[in-house]
């Protein structure tokens, strides 16, 4: 991947990184980047599972992660197909049919949440992936699940009682892919183990939660944090 | 031999393995590249009826375990149709899945070689390949095991692994390791720990599942951004 999203460009590089997936002739997938003061901190993506099994819970899994961490700008870009109304058979509609992505940026502003979306069609020439001007749209797939996500009251943060690890557990398990910025994972509490984690997970995955709370709770242990701590002021 | 290179290891192997489809019934080849040459080759035992642990999930815990910059798994498939899995096979194919490895995990491509030698090789989604969240999963957990006894694990598995003849890095490599009174113990315990990984493994991920299967298997961190972590540490 050639870099990641920037605040200030949101159209640009998300063209940039859906431009592998269309040059490999693979489908755009929805990919929402969560943004801390301008600063790319989240990715989350939906397996191909989840994009095809498990549709009608693809905008929750989606957006599930974002109230628990109260992240505030979003960008997301996902795959678009745009028809023309005017074209009376469908067969032909179809065929005329052209491709492309939307790319929606929504930030929570005061007490109000604001969306602004964008569609661009693309077109491969000799291996090359080109985007034609973006046009701008009033409301867009994606806008209604970004406001219900962004709300100050919304009613996702009760997710919040399973914890970031139990959360990205579950949606990895659901075959997202959940993604953070080097030393995002400590800030956003992903490495907080919750306890009795071997009764919360898979079987198949008990061993592995047992080895990793094991490891959690000694490095938590006073005396191995700083040695020689509980020997008093070292007399 | 001539030296098999990471640049063009597709044409590579479908020379090589295009005549090979058909009636008979291939096994999967492993290709490891160290600075862009491939210095192993591993071709897989054939699935038996009372395997502990399928070949497959044994196949990519030497690919992490071996330690080499890229990997290649190729693996035979039949291609049908997913809306009426009753159906018959359609076509058969070879599946590529390279791993090129990164500081935290590995980045994954999966490429489908042409049916028949007809059309071009193309690019499939990661969780089309069966081995790609095994994969992703083994190179974030690596066992770190001595390079002498994986080569000894994969011969006591069965699988067959060859050296290019003029191309003696890997076995330096090995004769690097320890070689001492308790070698053939350490070995053994090596071997012991990378069957309770691999047990471990196909367990989560049942690689040789049915075509159900492909829906129900943790998320694939296949493009990670450069230096990003999986947000769950399992």
């Amino acid at each position: 991947m050639s870099g990641l999203p920037r605040w200030d460009d949101p159209i640009e590089s998300a063209c940039a990184e859906a431009a592998v997936a269309v040059g490999r002739g693979l489908q755009v997938r929805p990919t929402l980047y969560g943004f801390e003061d301008g600063q790319p901190t989240l990715r989350v993506q939906p397996g191909l599972g989840v994009l095809h099994a498990k549709r009608a819970d693809m905008h929750a899994l989606l957006i599930g992660l974002v109230p628990v961490l109260g992240i505030r700008q979003i960008l997301l870009f996902s795959t678009a197909r745009s028809t023309d109304p005017d074209v009376p058979d469908p067969v032909l509609q179809d065929a005329l049919a052209t491709y492309g992505i939307t790319v929606e940026v929504a930030e929570r502003d005061g007490d109000g949440v604001t969306v602004d979306a964008h569609l661009l069609d693309h077109h491969v020439e000799g291996g090359e992936v080109g985007w034609s001007d973006p046009s701008r749209l009033d409301d867009c797939i994606w806008s209604a699940t970004l406001r219900h996500a962004l709300r100050i009251d919304s009613p996702l943060a009760e997710n919040d009682r399973l914890g970031s690890f139990g959360m990205a557990y579950a949606l990895s398990r659901q075959g997202m892919v959940v993604e953070v910025a080097p030393g995002w994972r400590d800030r956003y509490g992903f490495t907080r183990v919750p306890p009795r984690l071997e009764r919360l997970v898979r079987p198949t995955d008990r061993r592995r939660a047992r080895d990793l709370r094991r490891r959690h709770s000694r490095t938590q242990r006073p005396t191995s944090a700083a040695p020689g701590a509980r020997r008093g002021d070292g007399r | 031999m001539t030296a098999i290179r990471w640049d063009d290891h597709e044409a590579w192997l479908a020379r090589v393995l295009g005549p090979l489809d058909g009636g008979q019934s291939p096994a999967p080849l492993l290709l490891c590249f160290t600075d862009g040459v491939a210095d192993t080759v591993i071709d897989s035992r054939h699935e038996q009826r009372h395997d502990e642990v399928d070949p497959l999930t044994e196949l990519v815990v030497l690919a992490v375990e071996l330690g080499a910059d890229a990997a290649v798994l190729a693996l035979p498939m039949r291609i049908a149709d997913l809306e009426s899995p009753a159906r018959q096979t359609v076509a058969r194919t070879w599946m590529l899945t390279s791993a090129v490895r990164r500081d935290v995990g590995v980045q994954l491509r999966v490429r489908q070689l042409p049916v028949g030698g007809v059309g071009a090789a193309s690019d499939l989604d990661v969780e089309m390949s069966p081995v790609a969240s095994l994969l992703d999963d083994a190179a974030r957990h690596r066992l770190d095991e001595d390079v002498l006894h994986v080569l000894y694990t994969a011969c006591r598995w069965g699988h067959t692994f060859g050296v290019p003849e003029d191309d003696d890095r890997l076995l330096e490599r090995a004769a690097a390791g320890s070689l001492d009174a308790d070698a053939s113990r350490g070995a053994d315990a090596a071997r012991h720990r990378l069957r309770r990984h691999t047990l471990e493994l196909a367990a989560r991920h049942r690689p040789l599942g049915g075509w159900d299967q492909l829906f129900d298997r943790p998320g694939v961190h296949a493009s990670t951004p450069a230096g990003w972590v999986p947000a769950c540490p399992l």
